[in-house]
């Protein structure tokens, strides 16, 4: 009752507003100066703060306005720092203006320090908390997309917990890993690119091995992209980092507790048009393959329909953050329960942080940054698996139903009964994860710092299958156990001096030592006595019982020096040694390095007023040397295994197993990065262009190598490729007044990336030397990674109604051969980007974001059996439109051709443009004016009120009716672009609250 | 502040020294894997890598089948009626460059000399109290011999026979040596016949003088002169042929078996040398013996008796015929005549028997003929001692 009491109260208050402002008043006046010049400034508007009442100054910048003593004054200007007086029992009010910074004295985040905004000659993407603030994201991956030049970000599918494929500035490896070191707080997370942590599920892609992150935790995302930012991070630096700073509390601040609330309503996005029961029955009879539709299945059931489901998810974040004189901490709780669209899609998450630090003594800070979470997920499978929901509700028979007479779940057979394996089967992923890290800061004299953390990183992925006996004859059970953890330890000296005002001397030096472990146990069994026993303890047999266990370690130095004179010109050199055990003995330790300058042209005296408009305007290069270490954990040794390749009549024994090679190392990426930053009208115009090479050599390709070696191929640092292109920011606020402001930001990004050597692989046609990654796409010298190599399609001859094919040398053919295949195209874009618009009115905002991709082709494996002319599967509808009569222009061939069976071959009639335009997010959001928190007794400090719609929108080609442009079934790098059946990106409705108090 | 220094120097080094030592660390070795270098540096370690090269040779395309089949469908005594376009090559005598199906032979069986040659090389130098000259020798032994029996294997298949040319025709490089990373040492051309089959001669010379076991399912001093006598044979060296193959007959650990029911019964002292194959672990690819030779559904049917080879026996009385032969489904669905050497088409766990004393037998009755000698025994009795087995009847004379 006392809230329903206030709630009117508040209500009523609101409406009296304005009248009882009318009611007390008196008159206050002024004058308004620029605090440059001391003179006074007409134009200002003058506001009552919270109203629309006021005035603005005149000529001389005086002012005059009726106010009561309760009210506060607002006075802004464009380009001014805007200033807000209680008025309280003044009458004459002045006021100087500050100059509005540009935004350039903001502190960034870069590897082992940070560096203000003007001295910063590294290239780093900075994804800052005022951008992330009002994202909803599951994964920290997602933060990335679109928001960043130089970072393209690929979701493999619509799953919960799908895996991302991150690449910044292009793909860096072949063979190795290639996605870019993250760092949380210090931390270098474990990402699984050297061992699967989960199993594959159709597709050769696992779950998101960075899911444990809590986006809501993460402060700033910041990407270092060229050589003079990643050098640092030496033989780990070349894929780019990120690093991700969690929220931390501040010393003196009130706690400030947060809370936000959002539920959320997930569908799917897009649809594969499949015939129904009685569609496909009429087809066969009319292609001749039965003769009436009675002696056909009768059955009827619509299964892409019953795989898809309206999800329902929610999510609760709750944070304190504060700090007193010596303490300032973050706490952070989440909780969150999703539901996806494909039926049996679930993940739970909760998690927990705790940020602190000390100030122990006068000289002395100490604190710890802990993440401690679970994340749960039911997962389903998807890509090229009869067990994936997606995947076999299009292939299905559309009379096969999945229920007998009774209401009985039946085995349909080899395309399984997906409803009944969601219903009945179990498909878990249990990951927990603790990471996170102490640290002790010294101030050992002005300037000088001495740091030392030890960090941790403790993960258990936890696997369970079991499949009962209607889906799985027998029964199936499967449990798996990845732990991978690791510790590190680094102690950084840091220096940083002002002298004689003019020259700002900054070095750092550290040393790093990390060692990681992975194991993994395994059981499989089949053959269960029952459905109710759970575990593989059950099986009859036990066909897999296995453990493995994986070791590397890192030892490093490293160091950066950076001068800086009167703000203008700006060195900066860094250098790293890493010893690595991934590494051949003749190669332990490789030393990376970077040098970059730059040079702040808009701060000369003959700049100054040069070009009106500008303010600030700096061209920075910078150049060095950047490895990869992911080449996995021993491939340097002459390797020997045990095993059943190694047993003989019952008798264990060894064999050889891998051929050494002694010299291997990382592989190296020389990178030259040449940019120019520019800010505008007071800061209001941003813009930035970058270009970029990145020379990678040494890269890991496995030489064949003559037999009578004993060996079919050993690895070597040979392959060399670039990427190269340019990459441009723009940011501005178009309008900003005290009431409405509109932003919007536009980032693009061109990639080329051409492969320059394979020595010792095989050749194709023209001579170059290629690698195929799979059966459709190639690595090959002078083009991309990822070029596919398809025949090429041409149509159904009207005449005939032979599907036509066309030859290597262009002829029309009915029936190709490899020798007919050619280059038509590549899976990498030829650039990429988003751009964001943010309208401020009063308390609401108004947001959109799009993210796009151009020139990149993908290839639908699916429809080569989708679209098949004879009956194997279910058909897609196009299909009933095939060849009947001489002039048809039919999709699919006339049934009795002879190419009606190789029609859906695999060509590029199933390689489409993947070119796209998606509105990723469209958010409007109110927070409650502060007069009406106020008015409730001011208890809440902020409250807002959000809608978001994600995936809004995407403009495609017209052939990818079903398909979505941003897929990947597969993460390694020589396979890029192909899908079978991806769920698509999921459309989803959320409604938010997120209090402050 | 000097104060202050005092305290936090000693931290500061005493984290480098931490670091430092941390260096060594850096040296990881695999758990699930050896490294060759420490294979050879004790005695288990080169047993074990002596028992991979049986375990190598279980490989279908060494001595589990494929290569074997080959030579059947060449000789006529065999059909392939199955469909791998590669066998079908060699069936019609039409291979190409790119045939697989020879490649991976080529390969598999080098990967085996290979395994061979590091325990050649690697022995000689492990210094372990109590592993003495002779224990090494004889492991040294070992791997010779299989080193030769593949070798010897690859002659008959890479090269043409010794009588075309007198041994002077191209056959296999011969290498004898390691690979340590280097290919340049492999930019060898192949060698003569004669070269290889010296090569092949001084392998079993050494394993006859330094092989000790009588396990026959292992390397012995008998199956290495028995393989040997086979060398002399092919040569037409005969009297050295039937000398070593007498002394092989005389060896008791071999006897002739009194049926055909020894094949799949390593403890039979009909073998030589057999090699074991069991469900886990044997035959690998379905294109072994078992897979082959068995009619369908277990087996996949490919290869059926030809003609030419029921016409050769006498059907009703060759007990080598009557109890080794089944009727059944063969790859093309018709019902064929097939071997019943090998049983188990459905785990592939059939033995390969490599060298059996019946060839001994044989080796001496052809030698002895041949030379017009009578080393051990007379030809004849040798051909008719087998034919009473056969449950056929004496022949008086040879020709």
């Amino acid at each position: 009752m006392k809230f329903m009491k206030r709630l009117i109260f508040i209500v009523c208050a609101i409406i009296m507003s304005t009248q009882l402002i009318s009611a007390q008043t008196k008159q206050v006046s002024g004058t308004v100066t620029s605090a440059d010049d001391g003179m006074g400034m007409p134009g200002v508007s003058v506001v009552i703060k919270g109203t629309t009442s006021g005035t603005s100054t005149d000529i001389d910048g005086k002012y005059s306005i009726e106010v009561k003593s309760s009210d506060i004054l607002v006075f802004s200007f464009v380009g001014m720092v805007a200033q807000e007086i209680p008025v309280g029992s003044q009458t004459v009010i002045n006021v100087t203006l500050e100059t509005e910074s540009i935004g350039m004295d903001e502190v960034v985040v870069v590897g082992y320090g940070t560096v203000d905004e003007k001295r910063l000659v590294q290239n780093v993407a900075v994804i800052d908390e005022e951008t992330l603030e009002n994202l909803t994201a599951t994964s920290s991956q997602e933060l990335l997309q679109g928001r960043a030049s130089g970072v393209q970000m690929t979701q493999s599918s619509g799953v919960l917990g799908a895996f991302s494929v991150v690449r910044v500035r292009g793909v860096g490896s072949l063979t190795a890993g290639s996605s870019p070191l993250v760092v949380v707080d210090g931390v270098p997370m474990n990402d699984g690119a050297d061992f699967n942590y989960t199993n594959t599920q159709g597709g050769n892609t696992g779950l998101n091995t960075l899911i444990d992150i809590n986006p809501n935790d993460i402060e700033s995302m910041n990407v270092l992209k060229d050589a003079s930012a990643t050098a640092i991070y030496g033989s780990r630096g070349a894929n780019g980092v990120i690093i991700i700073k969690t929220k931390s509390g501040s010393y003196k601040q009130d706690a400030t507790v947060t809370a936000d609330f959002y539920t959320q309503w997930t569908e799917s996005t897009d649809e594969i048009d499949m015939t129904n029961a009685d569609e496909y029955r009429q087809y066969l009879v009319d292609i001749g393959d039965a003769s009436s539709v009675d002696e056909l299945p009768q059955g009827s059931f619509d299964w892409p329909s019953a795989v898809t489901q309206t999800g329902f998810s929610y999510n609760a974040d709750v944070s304190v953050r504060g700090g007193s004189e010596r303490i300032k901490y973050y706490l952070g709780a989440t909780y969150s329960d999703q539901e996806g669209f494909v039926v049996g899609n679930e993940m739970q998450r909760i998690g927990g942080r705790l940020n602190f630090e000390v100030k122990a003594k006068e000289y002395l800070n100490i604190g710890a940054n802990l993440n401690v979470s679970q994340n749960k997920i039911d997962r389903v499978g998807l890509e090229n698996s009869t067990f994936a929901p997606m995947t076999s509700a299009y292939l299905q028979y559309p009379w096969v139903e999945p229920y007998d007479e009774n209401g009985n779940y039946i085995n349909t057979g080899f395309i399984a009964n997906v409803i009944a394996i969601e219903d009945l089967d179990l498909d878990d992923v249990v990951s927990k994860r603790s990471y996170g890290n102490f640290y002790a800061e010294l101030d050992i004299i002005d300037g000088l710092k001495l740091k030392t953390d030890f960090g941790f990183d403790q993960l258990s992925v936890e696997e369970t299958e079991r499949s009962y006996e209607i889906n799985s004859s027998g029964g199936y059970g499967s449990n798996r156990i990845v732990e991978d953890s690791k510790w590190l330890t680094t102690t950084t000296a840091s220096f940083d001096k002002l002298i004689n005002g003019m020259h700002r001397v900054t070095a750092l030096g550290g040393i790093s030592y990390e060692e990681s472990t992975l194991g993994r146990t395994w059981v499989e069994g089949s053959n269960f006595p029952l459905d109710a026993l759970r575990n593989v303890e059950s099986a009859a047999e036990k066909t897999t019982t296995s453990h493995i266990r994986n070791q590397w370690s890192l030892f490093s130095l490293f160091s950066r020096i950076g001068y800086s004179y009167a703000g203008k010109y700006t060195f900066e050199g860094s250098l790293r040694r890493d010893g690595s055990s991934r590494f051949g003995p003749e190669n332990k330790y490789g030393t990376f390095w970077s040098v970059a300058g730059g040079y702040a042209i808009s701060e000369e005296e003959f700049m100054q007023d040069a070009i009106p408009g500008l303010d600030f305007l700096k061209l920075t290069a910078s150049y060095g040397v950047s490895g990869n270490d992911k080449i996995g954990y021993y491939p340097s040794f002459f390797l020997y295994t045990a095993g059943a390749d190694g047993n003989y009549n019952g008798n264990p024994g060894l064999v050889p197993d891998q051929a050494g090679n002694e010299g291997l190392k990382w592989e190296e990426n020389k990178s030259l990065d040449l940019g120019l930053r520019s800010r505008w009208l007071n800061g209001r115009l941003r813009f930035d262009v970058t270009y970029y090479r990145k020379d990678i050599s040494d890269l890991l390709i496995n030489q064949p190598l003559t037999y009578i070696t004993g060996y079919d191929a050993v690895a070597k640092n040979v392959g060399e490729m670039q990427n190269s292109g340019f990459e441009f920011d723009i940011n501005a606020t178009i309008v900003k007044t005290p009431e409405l402001e509109w932003s919007a930001n536009f980032n693009m990004t061109t990639v080329k990336n051409e492969i320059t050597a394979l020595p010792n692989t095989s050749t194709d046609v023209n001579g170059s030397n290629f690698i195929a990654g799979t059966s459709a796409q190639r690595a090959v010298v002078g083009k991309s990674a990822n070029e596919f190599y398809l025949i090429r399609y041409s149509g159904i001859n009207p005449q005939t109604g032979d599907a036509e094919w066309l030859t290597a040398d262009g002829e029309k053919t009915t029936d190709p051969g490899d020798s007919d295949r050619v280059y038509v195209g590549s899976a990498q874009p030829d650039f990429f980007g988003g751009f964001s618009t943010t309208l401020k009115y009063k308390g609401f905002d108004l947001s959109g974001f799009f993210n796009y991709s151009s020139g990149n082709k993908i290839m639908v494996d699916g429809f080569r059996f989708t679209d098949r002319a004879t009956a194997t599967f279910n058909i897609r509808k196009k299909v009933l439109n095939y060849w009947k009569q001489p002039g048809d222009n039919a999709y699919a061939p006339s049934p009795s051709s002879s190419t009606a069976g190789i029609f859906a071959q695999r060509s590029d009639l199933f390689l489409f443009n993947a070119s796209y335009l998606r509105m990723k997010n469209l958010t409007l959001g109110y927070t409650l004016p502060e007069s009406t928190l106020n008015l409730m007794g001011g208890f809440i400090k902020s409250a807002r009120f959000y809608v978001t719609m994600n995936n809004v929108f995407t403009i495609k080609s017209n052939d990818l009716e079903g398909i979505d442009p941003e897929v990947t079934d597969d993460t390694d790098p020589l396979a890029q672009g192909e899908t079978f059946f991806t769920p698509p990106q999921s459309k989803s409705y959320i409604l938010g609250l997120r209090v402050s108090f | 502040m000097m104060k202050k220094i005092k305290y936090i120097l000693p931290i500061f080094f005493t984290m480098l020294l931490v670091m430092a030592s941390c260096d060594n660390d850096l040296d990881l070795v695999p758990e699930d894997d050896v490294s060759q270098d420490v294979i050879f540096t004790t005695s288990q370690g080169a047993e074990l890598a002596v028992m991979g090269l049986y375990s190598k040779c279980q490989d279908d395309d060494v001595l589990n089948g494929t290569p074997q089949s080959m030579g059947e469908w060449h000789a006529d005594n065999v059909r392939f009626v199955g469909s791998f376009p590669t066998f079908l090559q060699v069936r019609d005598f039409t291979i190409l460059a790119n045939n697989t199906s020879i490649e991976e032979v080529w390969r598999d069986c080098f990967e085996v000399v290979m395994a061979a040659n590091f325990v050649i090389d690697g022995v000689p130098a492990l210094d372990e109290p109590g592993f003495e000259e002779a224990d090494k020798n004889a492991l040294i032994a070992e791997a010779r011999f299989i080193r030769a029996l593949i070798y010897f294997n690859m002659a008959n298949w890479f090269s043409a026979p010794y009588q075309l040319s007198n041994g002077s025709n191209d056959c296999l490089p011969i290498v004898d040596f390691i690979f340590t990373g280097s290919t340049t040492e492999f930019e060898i051309p192949r060698s003569s016949l004669n070269d290889v089959h010296a090569f092949i001669a001084a392998d079993l010379d050494f394993a006859i003088a330094n092989l000790t076991g009588t396990d026959r399912t292992l390397a012995t001093r008998g199956a290495a002169q028995a393989l040997r006598a086979r060398l002399h044979l092919y040569r037409g060296e005969w009297s050295d042929a039937a000398t070593l193959a007498n002394a092989v007959i005389n060896d008791t650990n071999f006897e002739l078996a009194e049926d055909y029911s020894f094949f799949q019964n390593e403890g039979s002292k009909e073998h030589i040398f057999t090699l074991v194959n069991t469900a886990a672990d044997g035959q690998n690819s379905g294109e072994g013996f078992s897979g082959l030779y068995n009619p369908s559904p277990e087996g996949r049917g490919d290869a059926p008796f030809s003609d030419y080879l029921i016409n050769a026996y006498d059907t009703d009385n060759d007990l080598r015929f009557t109890t080794l032969t089944e009727q059944g489904t063969d790859a093309q669905n018709t019902i064929s005549f097939f071997t019943t050497k090998y049983v188990d088409g459905i785990t592939n766990a059939d033995n390969a028997p490599v060298i059996r004393i019946t060839e001994m037998y044989l080796t001496r009755a052809e030698a002895n003929f041949r030379a017009g000698t009578s080393t051990g025994e007379d030809p004849l009795d040798d051909i008719n001692t087998l034919r009473d087995r056969a449950g056929l009847a004496d022949l008086s004379s040879l020709s």
